[in-house]
């Protein structure tokens, strides 16, 4: 699995980009998507949070997205609108469940302690199978133009 | 499958509060998730329509519109409110529209409504076989702001 921090060594104008978006604080909302039992999508709102560069979220046990993730483990993560910004990105990638334990407590620290308390927040490290960060000229206009930033860099579709 | 009117008529409470989440900047605004060739997944945000009893969107050539070509799942789930967490979410299949007629109703709803288009774009139509309204409490009404109240509806 491919991390969020070996991505940003390779790309690092695209991991920048990405995270003046995201922020990784855990107060900052971006939009989870995941695969239900049937095949079809799922969104949700989650608060990622960066830590020792990579990158988590807390998914609580008793939703259905947590069952998606144990079951498929597949995802694609958006950055939450900005209206007016004409700039957004996306990722997506296989999580993996991260223990009770050190890394744990890194992730906590790194929120400001504002998630991961209760037993019921389970915590995913989100792999990186490919990034898109999309910036548009001419926004709000039928001109609009998109210019690409993409990892890996022969990414299409 | 069933339509946007069908909510409407089953779930007005869940239809009301989606609608006016999808619309509260004017045009309507939404994440589209879709189901890539290797059944991985893609989101992006795209301009909703609801008019003439279903709920539209009008897709440029892109990635997103070869899934919905190819496999036509989708969930929809809106942006968020400023005061408070609301959410809306649909799931279900999206079909492309070609009856003439219905393009053009769409696209001046479309148009009414602000968003702006590339002029190359196919409908698509979203039948529903599931929906979801989460209602908070304002963020700064002191009141508990968990848990939500959810309202759900699925096709029978």
């Amino acid at each position: 699995m491919t991390s969020w921090g070996e991505v940003a060594e390779q790309a690092p104008e695209l991991a920048d980009a990405c995270l003046r978006l995201l922020r990784g604080d855990g107060a900052t909302t971006a939009y989870l998507a995941t695969v239900r039992n049937d095949g079809g999508p799922r969104v949700h709102p989650v608060m990622p949070v960066v830590a020792a560069g990579n990158l988590y979220v807390f998914v609580v046990t008793m939703s259905w997205k947590y069952q998606d993730l144990l079951r498929d483990g597949r995802y694609a993560l958006h950055s939450s609108p900005s209206i007016g910004d004409a700039e957004e990105f996306y990722i997506t990638g296989p999580v993996r469940q991260v223990a009770v334990g050190e890394t744990r407590e890194m992730v906590r620290a790194a929120c400001d302690q504002q998630l991961g308390a209760h037993d019921f927040e389970a915590l995913f490290e989100l792999g990186v199978d490919r990034v898109l960060h999309t910036r548009w000229a001419n926004w709000g206009t039928r001109d609009a133009w998109p210019h690409y930033l993409k990892w890996p860099g022969d990414l299409s579709g | 499958m069933a339509r946007w009117a069908d909510l409407e008529a089953a779930a007005p409470e869940i239809a009301g509060g989606g609608r006016k989440i999808i619309y509260q900047h004017g045009p309507g605004l939404a994440y589209l998730a879709t189901v890539r060739a290797d059944d991985g997944l893609r989101i992006h945000p795209f301009c909703p329509v609801i008019t003439g009893g279903g709920i539209y969107g009008l897709i440029n050539n892109s990635p997103k519109r070869r899934d919905l070509t190819a496999n036509g799942r989708y969930a929809i789930h809106s942006f968020p409110l400023e005061d408070r967490d609301d959410e809306f979410m649909l799931a279900g299949i999206a079909k492309r529209v070609t009856d003439p007629a219905e393009v053009i109703a769409v696209k001046k709803a479309y148009d009414e409504a602000g968003a702006t288009s590339g002029e190359d774009e196919w409908t698509f139509e979203f039948s529903i076989e599931r929906a979801l309204l989460s209602v908070y409490n304002p963020r700064d009404s002191g009141l508990p702001l968990w848990p939500p109240r959810y309202l759900s509806w699925r096709r029978r």
